[in-house]
């Protein structure tokens, strides 16, 4: 028998999660029958006033901030193509800049669509931060942590922050008892855990990810970063690359899942004696930018070469069920926990 | 006036300089020694210095008369030049007598180091009276807290304070953004939110 309305509210376990990224704002709530995800792209365009006309032809929708409009989203980034030029982020490799107070503002704009109002009083929001960058140790996670919470607490729920890649070992590997190496490749940044029965033994971030790999190799052909991302999204095949474009960006690819290997080596060195795995543990690739094709054999392919210098015996490697999700949804399942406690 | 004693080095700067009224031709690094007297009188030497073709340097001269020299245009100006004053005459004994004490002070310390150095460390004794009090008095003084047996508990610094504003978001600004949902009947969640709840239940 089909539920009511007031029934299948009821039966809604409430508790969300929310992923922050450098390219979407991502929530996940559970629903009676399964899961909703919302999406909304993380970039904003500044407009003259005098181009409301031209975006109510357009049926692009706009907000009013003193004497300038503000499109956001999605629209943002197909407004900027329009206009030739770059759309703005809230966040830089995956944090938010402590100088840019716009920003601040827009990314509060942005996560309260996503996640709406809350369904109960105080409802528990787990949301996403970055590990510290190794390579950057100047980076401000603090500040990044401290804004989030409060933009969240803004919109009425209880915030709680989670490790973005923890967030992959919670939404992929229950079969493991939560155990693996969770990767989210993402657009600022790629977060690297490594998990042993929910217990996180190394975490850590690397700034570089999908925004470098457009840079460096549109400077390598003499190209724009945004013509590169447009052409990645657009559809790629690592593996068998047919362009000099192509070619860069596989090149660029290869050099980034090395350096991520690498990195969990070093890294893994210096908690080797404190932390033990009692047996082979699965490695998870997930994030926007492992959605390239043939992303994950070309992963194994660059794996297998440095399997035998790599500390940690691996089960197998695998992609996340729904990479752009993975992460909100992680972070759904430990705020599903909240309402046991 | 008295003839001036001494000698100048007089060293070329330039390719060649030609000092006609001393009788000297010069190429670059080549040097002359002429008498004091007759370099205060050359003209072609002053404009040579002038124009910075040539170096001197004034050699045996008496003091005064060198630094008068070797400082410019010392021979052409008509000006009184300023005479220093005499020094007044100082009475070196007091002085002398102070230094020798220093110096039998310094003489007297470094004997004491060098025996400090060669005797064994001198074992110090402890009144196990006297301990007792001073231990009780900073027992008494510390602050009651629990006290860490078993394991030493590293201090850490607390964060540096981060100020982040009182409000962020402008309940003014209301945008209808496209927001793009997605429903997903098999996504796991459940599955894994069941797994994490046996696995945080069953005990460690």
């Amino acid at each position: 028998m089909a539920k009511s309305p007031t029934q299948e509210a009821q039966a809604i376990i409430v508790g969300c999660g929310l992923d922050v990224g450098t390219m979407n704002v991502v929530s996940a709530r559970k629903t009676l029958t399964g899961v909703e995800t919302k999406r909304v792209r993380d970039a904003f365009l500044e407009l003259p006033a005098e181009s409301k006309k031209m975006l109510k032809l357009a049926n692009v929708s706009y907000v009013e901030r003193e004497d300038e409009l503000l499109i956001l989203g999605d629209a943002a980034m197909d407004t900027a193509n329009i206009f030739g030029r770059e759309a703005r982020r809230p966040l830089s490799a995956g944090l938010i800049s402590s100088s840019d107070l716009d920003a601040m503002e827009i990314l509060g704009l942005l996560i309260k669509n996503v996640l709406g109002a809350p369904r109960a009083s105080n409802e528990h929001c787990y949301f996403s931060i970055p590990a510290a960058p190794v390579d950057r140790p100047g980076y401000d996670v603090i500040y990044h942590r401290g804004v989030l919470e409060k933009i969240i607490r803004e919109c009425g729920y209880t915030p709680t922050a989670g490790n973005e890649a923890m967030a992959i070992i919670y939404a992929e590997t229950a079969k493991e008892n939560f155990s693996g190496i969770g990767l989210s490749f993402g657009s600022g940044m790629t977060n690297v855990a490594l998990a042993m029965n929910t217990i996180e033994g190394l975490s850590f971030s690397v700034a570089r990810a999908g925004d470098w790999i457009d840079s460096g190799a549109a400077k390598s052909i003499g190209s724009t970063a945004s013509r590169l991302c447009a052409l990645k999204e657009k559809g790629l095949d690592l593996n068998a690359p047919k362009t000099r474009d192509q070619e860069a960006l596989t090149f660029y690819y290869r050099n980034l899942v090395e350096y991520v290997i690498d990195q969990i080596a070093l890294q893994f060195a210096q908690v080797q004696g404190r932390f033990s795995i009692p047996k082979p543990i699965p490695i998870i690739v997930s994030g926007g930018t492992s959605k390239a094709g043939g992303f994950l054999e070309f992963f194994k392919g660059v794996f297998d070469k440095k399997r035998k210098k790599f500390p940690v015996e691996i089960s197998e490697i695998r992609a996340a069920t729904d990479p752009l999700n993975a992460v909100a949804n992680g972070l759904l399942v430990q705020a599903m926990q909240e309402n046991d406690e | 006036m008295q003839p001036v004693a001494g000698e100048v080095t007089i060293i070329c700067l330039t390719d060649e300089v030609n000092l006609r009224d001393l009788g000297v031709r010069l190429t670059r690094g080549a040097k002359v020694e002429v008498p004091l007297s007759a370099a205060m009188k050359s003209r072609d030497l002053q404009r040579a210095k002038v124009d910075g073709t040539v170096f001197t340097q004034t050699l045996r001269a008496s003091a005064i008369r060198a630094h008068e020299y070797a400082s410019s245009d010392t021979t052409t100006s008509q000006s009184p030049r300023f005479q220093p004053p005499a020094p007044a005459p100082v009475d070196m004994a007091p002085l002398l007598g102070v230094v020798q004490a220093l110096t039998e002070e310094v003489r007297s310390l470094r004997a004491e180091v060098t025996l400090l150095k060669q005797a064994p460390a001198p074992v110090a004794y402890l009144d196990p009276e006297v301990l007792r009090d001073v231990l009780s008095s900073i027992s008494a003084q510390a602050p009651r807290q629990p006290v860490a047996t078993h394991q030493i508990v590293p201090t850490q610094p607390p964060d540096d304070p981060v100020f982040i504003p009182e409000r962020i978001m402008d309940d003014s600004l209301k945008p209808s953004l496209d927001v793009k949902s997605h429903r997903a009947e098999a996504s796991g969640v459940d599955d894994a939110a069941k797994t994490l709840r046996s696995v945080r239940k069953r005990p460690r």
